[in-house]
């Protein structure tokens, strides 16, 4: 599918409206192709998942992560598409897997003194993760939401290397933290 | 230490962690308390991620914008109407050249030719003839110019290159959902998974007569067949999957151009991996269509 996004200088130049633009173009056949190839997925997943994907793909160019093409931008859009909904599924799979490690934590004596938040205050934290600068936001969602690995976001954000995306996320928390401290929840 | 640990919590939500690694990171948590309440915190909003995005500045905006959307059945979404038109557009273009050909053609008496196969695709009409030709009454006798022999690809090879085994998304584990699937269904499947393709083709091909309209069983036939290098017989399941509208349809073209290669129709097999390229599905397999399509004997 070509458009006349796939020329990047083209893009940047309209980076306000191509958001929405984006969105528009690509909605109707990525919908369809996610549906296809992930059935088990709802549309409530599906729709989340292409609002993240093209938030991704914006944030690459507009931080010029995202400099060349090496195919049309539709192509792109999909593979991101489908490194997010793979995940999203193996995510589904292992709801078990996180409540076996958390009943651990919560079950051990030398945990007793763990803070374990409440639903309200999670939320509030998702807030204060929502209003982080880039590259922070986009890392720590990534890694909770999707529980990408390193690797995954380094490929999906263009970054160099797994470790720079492992910096990226002990910064973004530090900058959580601090929110979370002068907030006092 | 702390970047021991940062790549341990970094395999546990990938869930790659080993038994030893996990119980690296246990004995980690247990004597790092800060780790710990770090570690908890995360494992905490990844649960509740659900939350994600709420307040994003471009996910509301993106959610705005959903909403100003018209509304749309999203269990039948509707077809692009562009592509309606340019299909019907080709088949316009097709029927003009067909009138076209058919009209600019002379008459000439010809015995019948034989009864094709009913499987075997019609070969293309040939271009007309130019006039000054057709009037001659004794034509000269064209030059017999030898044909280059095509060279014949290694068909092992190239199914190792390309064939891919098409994750098995019918008897895909989930919880209280496998229970329904009829057992033979499951056999059939449990071999697939375990690439055991020839065990996995013979009970596919039974539940295929059971159940002649579910496309799914045949495409997965089909693809077992070619894990089983029966390229030929893979060839009509996955030419019915491939004309039938449904999410198995363009992963079925890639797995019948597949097959035409295994077969050494490489006409065949290049326009059908064309159609896989051209379709708006045709994604998951695209890089490989793109190299096999470089590949293949003209």
């Amino acid at each position: 599918m070509k458009s006349a996004w796939d020329d990047l200088d083209h893009l940047k130049q309209h980076l306000e409206r191509a958001l929405d633009d984006l969105y528009q173009c690509y909605r109707p056949a990525f919908l369809r192709w996610l549906q296809a190839e992930y059935p088990n997925l709802d549309h409530h997943d599906r729709l989340d998942i292409f609002q993240d994907t093209v938030i991704v793909v914006w944030n690459n160019v507009r931080s010029e992560r995202l400099s060349e093409l090496r195919s049309t931008l539709w192509t792109y859009v999909c593979g991101i598409g489908k490194l997010l909904a793979m995940s999203k599924r193996r995510k589904q799979g292992r709801v078990s897997y996180v409540e076996d490690m958390t009943e651990y934590l919560k079950g051990m004596d030398s945990f007793s003194e763990l803070e374990f938040m409440t639903r309200d205050e999670l939320d509030l934290i998702w807030k204060y993760i929502d209003q982080l600068d880039e590259p922070y936001c986009s890392v720590l969602t990534l890694t909770f939401k999707y529980d990408l690995s390193s690797a995954e976001i380094a490929e999906l954000m263009n970054a160099a290397s797994a470790a720079v995306v492992r910096v990226q996320r002990n910064r973004g928390m530090n900058q959580l933290r601090q929110l979370v401290k002068t907030q006092q929840i | 230490m702390k970047n021991r640990a940062e790549q341990l919590i970094d395999l546990y939500f990938f869930r790659k962690l080993s038994p030893e690694e996990e119980h690296e990171l246990k004995s980690m948590l247990e004597t790092d308390m800060t780790l710990a309440q770090d570690f908890t915190l995360q494992l905490q909003l990844s649960q509740q991620a659900a939350a994600a995005g709420r307040f994003h500045p471009l996910k509301q905006r993106l959610q705005q914008l959903e909403q100003q959307l018209p509304p749309e059945n999203p269990h039948q979404p509707n077809r692009l109407p562009v592509a309606g038109i340019a299909a019907t557009a080709l088949l316009l273009i097709l029927l003009l050249g067909l009138a076209y050909w058919y009209f600019s053609t002379p008459p000439v008496p010809a015995p019948p030719p034989p009864p094709a196969p009913a499987n075997q695709l019609a070969p293309p009409p040939q271009p007309p003839a130019p006039a000054q030709e057709q009037a001659s009454p004794t034509p000269a006798p064209a030059p017999q110019v030898p044909k280059a022999p095509v060279p014949a690809l290694d068909v092992d090879t190239v199914m190792q290159r390309y064939f891919r085994h098409f994750p098995n998304k019918v008897t895909v584990a989930v919880a209280g959902v496998e229970d329904s699937i009829p057992g033979a269904i499951q056999a059939a499947f449990r071999d697939y998974d375990n690439r055991n393709y020839r065990a996995a083709a013979s009970k596919l091909g039974s539940i295929v007569q059971f159940y002649p309209t579910q496309s799914v069983y045949q495409f997965y036939y089909g693809v077992a067949l070619i894990g089983d290098k029966q390229y030929q017989k893979a060839i009509a399941p996955l030419r019915s999957v491939s004309r039938q509208e449904g999410e198995y349809r363009a992963p079925a073209l890639y797995y019948l151009a597949l097959a035409y290669a295994g077969t050494q129709q490489y006409g065949l097999s290049r326009k059908t991996l064309n159609a896989y390229l051209n379709d708006e599905y045709g994604i998951t397999y695209r890089k490989n269509a793109e190299q096999l399509l470089v590949e293949l004997p003209r």
